[in-house]
């Protein structure tokens, strides 16, 4: 299942303000994923409204798909948003795509463990440690944990 | 999707022919030949469309015309000419055309079973006219379908023909003719006329000549019978009518001869109303349904079957072709025929709602026809027949479009979305590659229109779809709940993938749809444009160029109108389902659109309404790209001061634009500031650019250093500007600086002070205090001063001033702006503080100063109390520094002249004048106008009960006044309360006005006074004796009464009372000789006894006042408040109870002799007199106890005669030395009968009275005096 292309990956925090948004992709601008998380964000409310205040799953499954990119959500209890947008391949797998945002989870933890980082803020995520995990992630989806 | 043949496209339902009602266009048509007056009346405007007409038809339906329109309305009502069609739920439903009585349907050839004896040698087969074997036909000799092929089943050959006829009567003239004629006759009824029956036999051969004629070509046909009103006895009833013997005799012979049998429906229709009708047209077509279904289904049978008829396409027909190509049209292929037979085949499924058969022969049909655009087929083996842009290649390519777009529609009709959607896939897939082969691929962009043309088709057959009740999947639902119905979504299709989700199998709403047509048509133009440019080099290939006539015609599409149509679309369809952000995408595309067209003003205004949302979200970003744009069309529209509003917010480092970016920026809004000369400018251009609103470079923090000030005092504020770290790139230098504050006498207005030494400190002090006031142009009467506003990046500068507030109240700093000044621009950066703003750190003060040489020192930050920002600084009057402290001895006493000492304490740094005013109030709820408290100064002086304005005098500074007041409580001992208030103001600054008013400070102090009586009287009045002495003259009787009046006096108070006289003044009633002795001369007066001897004036009254009780006293110890002040007594009044007098008939009284010892006997004589004229009976009980010994009798009696005495003795012996009661004699009148008795009160002169059952008590001397 390593076939999946991470094209970008988003964190968007509770006020639907950007925290961090790396493009992997070359065939598209930033401003191209800025704009694809930036919707995300309407259908991620409407997600998590829908599924009504006690759900208990954080992935949201897909958003919408877009031209050759289709868009992925995810919900932290604290209402951080992550997004991952892939590019039109197979079918993906559930699994595969809820690991990959746990990953990002864990890595979002580890910034919100820095007790320096302001859990309000509204402005980007720029630890160097946090940049680098979620490059890790972008560039090599790993799966080790899923056998296909 | 109006490109395309709208026969391949429309929704096809079983046509079915009518006649005998006219035309559709007598619908509309206004009816001409009214010969009835009733019907003039009823005319159908020719405006009205036939929907109103139907609305209308609730008239009564009196005409043969009106029943044939409303009729004709009903039926044609429903007709379905839209892409959209019933589905599978709809009802029974038919197309209906109306047609002409004598219409001939167009033959059809072959006949379905071609007779041997019509084969003439001449004419092998015949064909029909649209063949693409008959010559002439649009298809000859090589095409597959032409639309009017379709058109000839949806319109022109009905399935089922229902033929419209009327009952012959007297009155009709005509069963066709639309004439009236109301007849008087009479007609009997029960019995059938020759007439009639010749009528209804002309009827029923002409129902039977069509019957034929129709069922030659497979068509069904069926009758409806109309009954008229008009032939019917109008005192019956509908019912009656119908039941008549005789109509019903001629209704089965028109069946029987007609030749209509059980299997061809035969209908007759009442006279009735709307409502029947309506049921009648939907009854007709219900049950004519299965008749339409199996028309189609013979349809299908039979080219069926001549489908199986056909060769392989692996004959040698083709390659025989393809190895000679040749430019002369060619017979239709093997594979041709069979995708000719297939779309017919898919045609006459759908007419009969076979959807899933439908779809198949469709996909079949399809499949063939990619195969021929191949370079290689892969069905008839060799190269593709069909050249590129040829005509039927052309004709070939809308038909895979339309087949396409059938399946996508078919598919949602039978509720399978994601084949659809895959349907739309594999079209999109299979012509890219194709059209990649055809060298009109991705880089061409007629490719680009085509695939912009599919995605908006598909969305318009989905929006429809979506408007007619078809719901979308919840793509969520389709990841996460694999095992319902919604299962083929994500797993059938790969099974081995499990729990997931195929995007590519998730329809979604038609917005998205609609914005990949827009994407497609914009790349569109972006490849129409490259080929343009290419064109205009010299020297290119036209051999590349499509054709001229396509050139042409893209020339003339308005590729952005065509995009933001799409786009727009797009837009509504996420509006739609309020994903609001998806929509500011749209919008933004639209704009971006705009911008491309060259529609400025458009774009700007689309680009202004997006970018709030995205600056108030943080998307920077997105903003940077909006703001860049709208920079372009400011530009452009030539709106500068939009430009420079822009080129500012860009200054902000938010956005990640490298440095030398943003040092253009900066130089771009220098240059349109200072350099740029714009023409058509007015003199001075003055923009205001909300720094709150925008992503602003700089921020503004401000800071009064105290929540609170007084009126006069210095207060400090300061204003932090910090820049961000890396904006503004070049330093900054503002021309002024101003400070508003909502009382503009206190606006401050800094210019620019240009110091040559450069400046690096990251953080600056800047002293703005000691301003100058001036009047500048433009600001009025400000505060100024030249300061330095050179501004570089990554810096804090504080701005410190201060000010000096004149009247209580709120002050606040509403706006602080920065501005530039030049030639023709006044640009104002502005802060506005009136809304609060979130901030949460620690409040901070700079503390700045001047060194010795008058440098700046270091500036040091210090922590102020609280939070966030103080713009805002609440002035009051100074706060009284003043004490009043009161020392008293409490309780207060009634009636006394109490002194309390008020010390007056000055806390204030300097001397000041005070003043006095006091007040006591008493707590009673009684009004305090009859309050007898008074307030003085002076104990001699009783003046009101408040003071006014007394001076106090100077107090210096530290120092403070002591001043004694008096106050006097009188009567009641509620509690009273001192209210004091103490006004002063500085020696140095009396305020000429009297309190209060301006410059005066007042305190105000209120104490409590609790007040008790100083006294508790208590009286005794016993009587002593009685006795007539003469009087005076000599021969007048006086009446003298002795009464003993014991007054004790009891104080309360825990202060010593010294009592300098009581003095009992006697009223005019009791004129007594008083002996007053003071019992106890002790200051302490708890028994006070006093003796007096009262002198009764009138004996007539009976309840005597005898006077007033005075006391003169003061405390023994004087209040320790007042030292060296003698205070005079005060005196307390006290009433004396009245003396209360019986009437009695017989007194008796008691002489004591004194000093009785023991063991020597003595004799009490108890004296009765009676007063009145009879005699009266004593008895006598004496009571016997330890303390003597008497001798007589204990009970005895005797009489009193009237006017008389007598004397009782008791002989007494004293037993025990002491204080004894005597023995107790008890003496009661009798009266003349039984209860008449009265107990006689004895009386003893000089001793008071016994109480209840005491007697007199004396005291016993001992035999031997110690």
């Amino acid at each position: 299942m390593s076939d999946i292309k991470i094209q970008s990956i988003a964190i968007i925090g509770k006020q639907n303000n950007p925290l961090y948004i790396k493009n992997f992709s070359v065939f598209h601008p930033d401003l191209k994923y800025h704009y694809i998380a930036h919707t995300s964000c309407d259908v991620i409310d409407e997600r998590v409204g829908a599924a009504g205040p006690e759900a208990a799953d954080t992935y949201l499954g897909l958003l919408y798909a877009m031209e050759d990119l289709d868009v992925y959500g995810y919900v932290t209890n604290t209402r951080v948003k992550f997004v991952v947008v892939l590019s039109v391949t197979n079918p993906v797998k559930n699994t595969v795509m809820k690991n990959l945002f746990k990953k990002i989870h864990n890595v979002y933890i580890n910034q919100v463990c820095n007790p320096f980082y302001n859990l309000d803020g509204k402005k980007s995520i720029v630890s160097k440690r946090f940049v680098a995990a979620i490059d890790a992630i972008g560039i090599t989806p790993s799966d080790d944990d899923v056998s296909p | 999707m109006d490109n395309y043949p709208p026969e391949f496209i429309l929704q096809h339902v079983p046509l079915m022919a009518v006649f005998g009602l006219g035309t559709a266009r007598d619908l509309v048509e206004q009816p001409t030949s009214t010969t009835n007056s009733v019907q003039s009346s009823s005319i159908i405007p020719k405006s009205q469309s036939r929907r109103s007409s139907l609305s209308a038809a609730s008239i009564p339906i009196s005409t043969r015309q009106q029943l044939s329109r409303t009729l004709l309305a009903l039926l044609t009502a429903k007709n379905q000419v839209s892409v959209w069609g019933p589905g599978k739920n709809a009802s029974a439903a038919f197309h209906i055309v109306a047609v002409d009585k004598n219409h001939q349907f167009p033959p059809r050839k072959p006949m379905m079973r071609p007779p041997a004896h019509t084969h003439h040698p001449n004419m092998p087969v015949a064909h029909s006219s649209i063949s693409p074997l008959t010559p002439g036909s649009p298809v000859h000799p090589d095409g597959l379908i032409p639309p009017i092929w379709v058109r000839k089943h949806r319109e022109i050959i009905p399935s089922v023909v229902v033929g419209f006829y009327d009952l012959w009567h007297h009155t009709s003239s005509g069963p066709i003719q639309e004439k009236e004629e109301v007849s008087p006759v009479q007609e009997p009824l029960g019995t059938i006329e020759p007439i009639e029956r010749e009528k209804d036999n002309n009827l029923a051969m002409e129902i039977n000549e069509k019957r034929k004629s129709l069922l030659e070509r497979g068509i069904k046909f069926s009758v409806v019978i109309l009954l008229r009103t008009q032939n019917m006895d109008k005192s019956m009833d509908d019912r009656a009518f119908l039941k008549d013997q005789t109509i019903d005799e001629r209704l089965s012979y028109i069946r029987k001869v007609s030749g209509l049998d059980a299997r061809n429906p035969f209908f007759v229709l009442p006279p009735s109303q709307q409502g029947d009708l309506h049921d009648f047209v939907i009854n007709l077509q219900k049950s004519l349904y299965d008749h339409g279904l199996n028309y189609y289904r013979e349809h299908g049978k039979r080219i069926k079957k001549k489908r199986s008829r056909l060769p392989s396409p692996n004959g040698n027909m083709r390659p025989s072709l393809s190895e000679k190509p040749s430019t002369s049209p060619q017979p239709l292929s093997i594979q041709g025929w069979m995708i000719r037979y297939d779309y017919k085949l898919a045609t006459f499924a759908e007419f009969r709602q076979d959807m899933e058969t439908a779809i198949n022969y469709y996909e079949s049909a399809y499949n063939l026809l990619v195969d021929l655009f191949a370079p290689q087929s892969s069905i008839t083996l060799g190269a593709t027949g069909l050249p590129i842009r040829s005509r039927r290649w052309t004709e070939a390519r809308i038909l895979a479009d339309t087949i396409s777009l059938k399946i996508c529609k078919l598919n949602l009709y039978i509720d399978s979305p994601s084949e659809a959607l895959a349907q739309l896939n594999k079209h999109v897939s299979t012509f890219r590659n194709i059209s990649n082969t055809w060298g009109i691929g991705e880089d061409t962009f007629e490719y680009w229109a085509w695939l912009s043309k599919q995605y908006r088709i598909f969305a318009d057959v989905l929006e429809i779809a979506t408007k007619s009740g078809f719901t979308i999947p919840d793509p969520a639902k389709i990841s996460h709940n694999t095992t319902s119905s919604d299962f083929r979504f994500s797993i059938s299709n790969n099974p081995n993938i499990g729990s997931g989700i195929n995007p590519s199998m998730v329809l979604q709403h038609p917005g998205f749809y609609y914005f990949m047509a827009a994407k497609y048509n914009s790349l569109r133009r972006k490849n129409f444009l490259t080929l343009e440019k290419f064109m205009k080099k010299e020297g290119f290939e036209t051999s590349v160029l499509p054709p001229q006539n396509i050139l042409e015609a893209e020339q003339s599409v308005d590729h952005s109108t065509l995009t933001i149509e799409l786009l727009t679309k797009s837009y509504e369809q996420f509006k739609a389902q309020k994903t609001g952000r998806m929509t500011l995408y749209m919008a933004s595309e639209i704009a971006n659109t705009y911008l491309d067209a060259e529609k400025y003003e458009t774009a700007l205004k689309f680009f202004e309404r997006i970018a709030k949302t995205y600056r108030k979200e943080h998307w920077h970003t997105i903003l940077e790209s909006i703001l860049r744009c709208s920079l372009v069309c400011a530009k452009e529209l030539g709106t500068w001061e939009k430009v420079v509003e822009y080129l500012v917010e860009l200054l902000s480092d938010q956005f990640s634009i490298s440095n030398q970016k943003r040092i253009e920026i900066h130089n771009e809004l220098m240059d349109v500031l200072f350099k740029m000369k714009i023409a058509n400018l007015p003199e001075l251009r003055q923009v205001i650019i909300d720094m709150d609103e925008i992503n602003s470079f700089l921020t503004c923090r401000v800071q009064f250093k105290d929540d609170t000030t007084f009126i006069g005092a210095e207060t400090l504020f300061q204003i932090t500007f910090t820049t961000q770290a890396e904006s503004p790139p070049i330093p900054l230098q503002f021309a002024f600086l101003r400070f508003s504050y909502n009382d503009s006498y206190f606006n401050h207005y800094f210019r620019n002070k240009k110091n040559g030494e450069k400046d690096n400190t990251k953080l600056e002090w800047v002293d703005c205090k000691n301003c100058l006031q001036e009047d500048i142009e433009g600001e009025g009467l400000v505060w100024v001063k030249d300061v330095n506003l050179n501004f570089s990046k990554g810096i804090t500068k504080v701005f410190e001033g201060s000010i000096e507030p004149k009247e209580s109240g709120d002050l606040q700093l509403q706006a602080v702006s920065f501005g530039f000044l030049t030639e023709r621009w006044k640009v104002e950066l502005h802060f506005n503080l009136k809304n609060t703003r979130e901030e949460h750190s620690k409040r901070k003060w700079l503390i700045g100063d001047f060194d010795s040489k008058g440098e700046v020192t270091k500036p040091i930050y210090s922590v102020l109390n609280g939070t966030g920002e103080r713009t805002s600084i609440k002035i009051t009057q100074k706060l009284a520094r003043l004490d009043i402290q009161a020392k008293h001895s409490a309780p207060a006493l009634l009636d006394e002249h109490y002194p309390i000492e008020l010390t007056v304490v000055n806390l204030e740094q300097e001397e000041v004048k005070a003043f006095l005013n006091a007040e006591i109030v008493t707590d009673a709820p009684s009004n305090s106008i009859d309050s007898e408290d008074f307030i003085t100064l002076d104990p001699t002086t009783n003046v009101s009960n408040n003071l006014k304005d007394i001076d106090i005098g100077v107090i210096p500074a530290g120092e403070s006044v002591v001043k004694i007041v008096y106050v006097l409580g009188k009567k009641s001992s509620f509690s009273r309360t001192l209210q004091l208030t103490v006004y002063y103001a500085s020696t140095s600054s009396v305020p000429s006005t009297p309190f209060p008013a301006r410059g005066w400070i007042e305190k105000k102090e209120d104490f409590r006074i609790h007040f008790i009586a100083p006294f508790v009287f208590s009286f005794n009045i016993s009587p002593q004796s009685e006795i007539f002495t003469t009087g005076n003259s000599g021969n007048s009787l006086e009446w003298v009464e002795k009464h003993l009046l014991v007054a004790k006096i009891t104080t309360t108070s825990p202060w010593e009372i010294s009592i300098s006289d009581i003095d009992l003044i006697l009223l005019d009633q009791a004129n007594a000789q008083t002996k007053m002795e003071i019992a106890a001369s002790s200051i302490e007066i708890d028994n006070d006894f006093q003796e007096q001897e009262l002198t009764l004036m009138d004996i007539k009254k009976l309840n005597i006042d005898i006077g007033l009780l005075v006391i003169q006293w003061k405390r023994k110890q004087q209040s320790s408040v007042v030292k060296d002040i003698e205070i005079p007594c005060t005196e307390s009044t006290m009433i004396v109870p009245q003396l209360i007098r019986k009437k009695t008939e017989i007194s008796a009284f008691i002489r004591i002799p004194p000093n009785p010892k023991v063991g020597q006997l003595f004799t009490l004589i108890y004296k009765i007199v009676n007063w009145t004229s009879s005699e009266k009976k004593i008895h006598v009980i004496i009571e016997v106890n330890d303390s003597f010994v008497f001798s007589g009798y204990k009970q005895t009696h005797f009489s009193v005669p009237g006017m008389g005495e007598y004397c009782f003795r008791v002989n007494c012996f004293p037993l025990i030395a002491g204080k004894m009661k005597l023995p107790k004699v008890k003496m009661v009148r009798r009266g003349e009968f039984e209860g008449d008795e009265e107990v006689v009160n004895i009386i003893s002169p000089g001793y008071k009275e016994g109480i209840e059952e005491d007697y007199f008590v004396i005291f016993v001397r001992p035999k031997i005096e110690i």
